[in-house]
């Protein structure tokens, strides 16, 4: 039964999957011309310079997509669900709800954790490429919020498409936008790294925030 | 369990999301901005006078008993703060204290300094690599170096920007120039200013593990480093050089327990100055030096004290200014009302996210209250509105923020779409 569920899950997202590999990969292709383009253009120092004193953060045009990636994977995974309330026939499985929920969602989010991986490894091996170590473990931490953004924005996105009633499905929506837009506050490297504890802690109620929504579609938004 | 924990984990999000955005909005759109007073010492009137904000670019200008004066009066008892003013209104040379002085010899004088709370080591981030400028006398531009260096437990590492790798040359002659002044690694502290837009180049004062600062410059791809005597050693919590043109000092020590030292230029003494009270990591500091005064300013949360100072140091007057609450008090016990407690990511005193949980004054219970009539008038309706313990503690601990995530968490609130 789970490797069924297994498989439908993976016929849901893996052409969106790709998608999202090939954009992230893409942009952290970007990343890495483009520095290496403004290093073939400036001494070497003044670019150190403009990353360690200025506060230039060279995969800043990577910070939307992680959100991107998380929404994307959310809406492949659970909008099939709600069309013609499918996901109805999959909760009357001769399983429990919250056990398959949790499959549903640890399958997403490990899908969407292991995308996220692969890109702090990256930008870590770009930045290592060209700066000293502490530039490139600041440029990880700097991505960290933009990864957590991600999670959020797909666990976030799940709440949304589950909840049954308009008026909650916009608070839902309202209520994430804002926990999202506060891992974007801030300028320069490193700035949310001392709230990340505080911030990565509140992964735990937004994962299981889900499992209310998901009851409520069950019962037909009771 | 897990539906309770589910239905518990949103409220408790939404409460954070409201407790965060909803102030934030309500500030924004009513104003809460407090700018800090200017507080200066009249050379003219012998007692300090203020600038204060009114908002909307209006200003009152005061003086200590409370006289105020219009924006000229109040630039001629500061002639050395207003001097290109009072040049163009043909106001200077001026004569005080029997010496002569105009607008030339009052800019070759004088000297500001700021040391902001948000600015101060450990308050903001802060990669340790560092430029250190090479000083050659016959090279009047000042170039970047290739090398930028970093303290590591027991050398101070050079690494080449051109080739990302470690430049084996200057780090040993560096280090073993450190250990044989009796530098004892690891560096604790590193202050210096990683720029060329700066009339000279003055290295960097770096303390070590023990209390001690060492300032090291680079000569002619050379190590010059002097140890600085110090009586005993010190807890610094950071260290701001100036580079300033009048060379009376080289910078400023900050020690934790919030004393500051300036190091004077020559002989590398250290002269006090008579600040009290003084937490580097939440006020800001200033201090203005004119051709016959000294003062510094600390800015508070509750006040801007300053003391006026000699050439010498030596106190001749000091003035505490109480802050005036920049919003009205219907819109602070409103917010209060509205917002039991806020949750906030930015702080004045740090360059970096800082989160802080603010509870409301008095009005909050008045909020807490209102919410807790609402709870039991909307428990009444029809479909109800089904008052249970944890949704009571919620509306109690949270007031009208916990009402509103209370009310969208409702089964029977909202009918279904489907």
């Amino acid at each position: 039964m789970w490797r069924s569920i297994l498989l439908k899950e993976w016929l849901k997202i893996r052409w969106f999957l790709a998608a999202a590999l090939i954009v992230n990969l893409g942009f952290i292709i970007k990343i890495f011309v483009d520095i290496r383009s403004i290093l073939s253009a400036e001494h070497a120092q003044m670019v150190w310079y403009q990353a360690v004193h200025l506060h230039t953060v060279f995969h800043h045009d990577m910070r939307y997509v992680p959100l991107l990636t998380g929404l994307t994977l959310a809406a492949a995974q659970f909008f099939p669900e709600i069309l013609g309330r499918r996901m109805r026939i999959a909760l009357h499985l001769p399983m429990a709800r919250d056990g398959m929920m949790f499959f549903c969602l640890a399958f997403g989010l490990g899908v969407v954790g292991a995308i996220f991986l692969v890109d702090a490894l990256f930008i870590h091996l770009t930045m290592r490429a060209y700066f000293p170590f502490e530039v490139a473990v600041s440029a990880v931490m700097t991505a960290l919020p933009w990864f957590l953004a991600g999670v959020w924005g797909y666990l976030g996105a799940v709440a949304v498409l589950l909840e049954t009633a308009w008026p909650r499905r916009v608070f839902f929506f309202l209520v994430f936008s804002v926990l999202i837009a506060m891992l974007y506050s801030g300028v320069g490297y490193g700035w949310l790294t001392p709230a990340l504890p505080w911030l990565g802690a509140l992964l735990l109620p937004a994962f299981l925030c889900v499992f209310e929504s998901a009851r409520r579609f069950q019962r037909g938004g009771a | 369990m897990l539906k309770t924990l589910s239905r518990l984990s949103f409220l408790v999000l939404a409460i954070l999301a409201m407790s965060y955005i909803l102030p934030l909005s309500f500030d924004k759109v009513f104003g809460k901005h407090n700018e800090d007073p200017l507080l200066f010492y009249s050379p003219v009137l012998h007692q300090f006078v203020y600038q204060e904000s009114l908002g909307g670019h209006r200003f009152n200008y005061l003086d200590e008993e409370g006289r105020s004066y219009s924006r000229q009066e109040f630039e001629a008892l500061l002639p050395f703060v207003y001097s290109r003013n009072l040049e163009r209104r043909d106001l200077l040379p001026m004569v005080l204290e029997g010496r002569s002085f105009d607008a030339q010899s009052i800019s070759e004088d004088r000297q500001g300094l700021e040391i902001r709370a948000r600015h101060v080591r450990g308050q903001k981030p802060r990669i340790q690599l560092y430029p250190l400028f090479n000083n050659d006398p016959q090279v009047a531009m000042m170039r970047f170096p290739v090398e930028v260096f970093r303290f590591t437990p027991n050398a101070m590492e050079f690494i080449d920007a051109d080739h990302n790798r470690l430049d084996p040359h200057l780090t040993g002659r560096f280090t073993e120039a450190l250990k044989d002044k009796g530098f004892v690694f690891p560096a604790e502290v590193i202050g210096g200013r990683p720029t060329n837009l700066k009339p000279f180049d003055d290295g960097y004062f770096i303390g070590d593990s023990m209390g001690q600062v060492f300032h090291v410059k680079r000569v002619l791809n050379e190590p010059q480093i002097f140890r600085l005597p110090l009586d005993s050693p010190l807890d610094i919590l950071d260290v701001v050089v100036t580079e300033h043109e009048r060379r009376e000092f080289h910078g400023v020590i900050i020690t934790r327990q919030g004393e500051v030292f300036l190091i004077r230029w020559g002989d590398y003494g250290l002269i006090p100055l008579p600040v009290k009270d003084y937490d580097p990591r939440s006020m800001d500091l200033k201090l203005l030096i004119d051709p016959l005064y000294r003062t510094v300013t600390v800015s508070s949360r509750g006040a801007v004290t300053g003391v006026a100072m000699d050439a010498g140091y030596q106190v001749i007057r000091r003035y505490e200014l109480p802050r005036r609450e920049a919003a009205s008090d219907l819109v602070r016990h409103s917010r209060d009302f509205l917002f039991p407690f806020q949750l906030t990511l930015e702080s004045p005193h740090h360059g970096q996210a800082h989160v802080g949980l603010h509870v409301g004054g008095p009005w909050s219970l008045a909020g807490i209250l209102l919410a807790f009539a609402l709870f039991f008038l909307l428990s009444r309706r029809d479909p109800p509105f089904p008052a249970n313990k944890g949704d009571l503690a919620v509306v109690a601990l949270s007031g009208l923020l916990g009402l509103t995530a209370v009310a969208f968490m409702k089964g029977d609130f909202f009918p279904s779409a489907a």
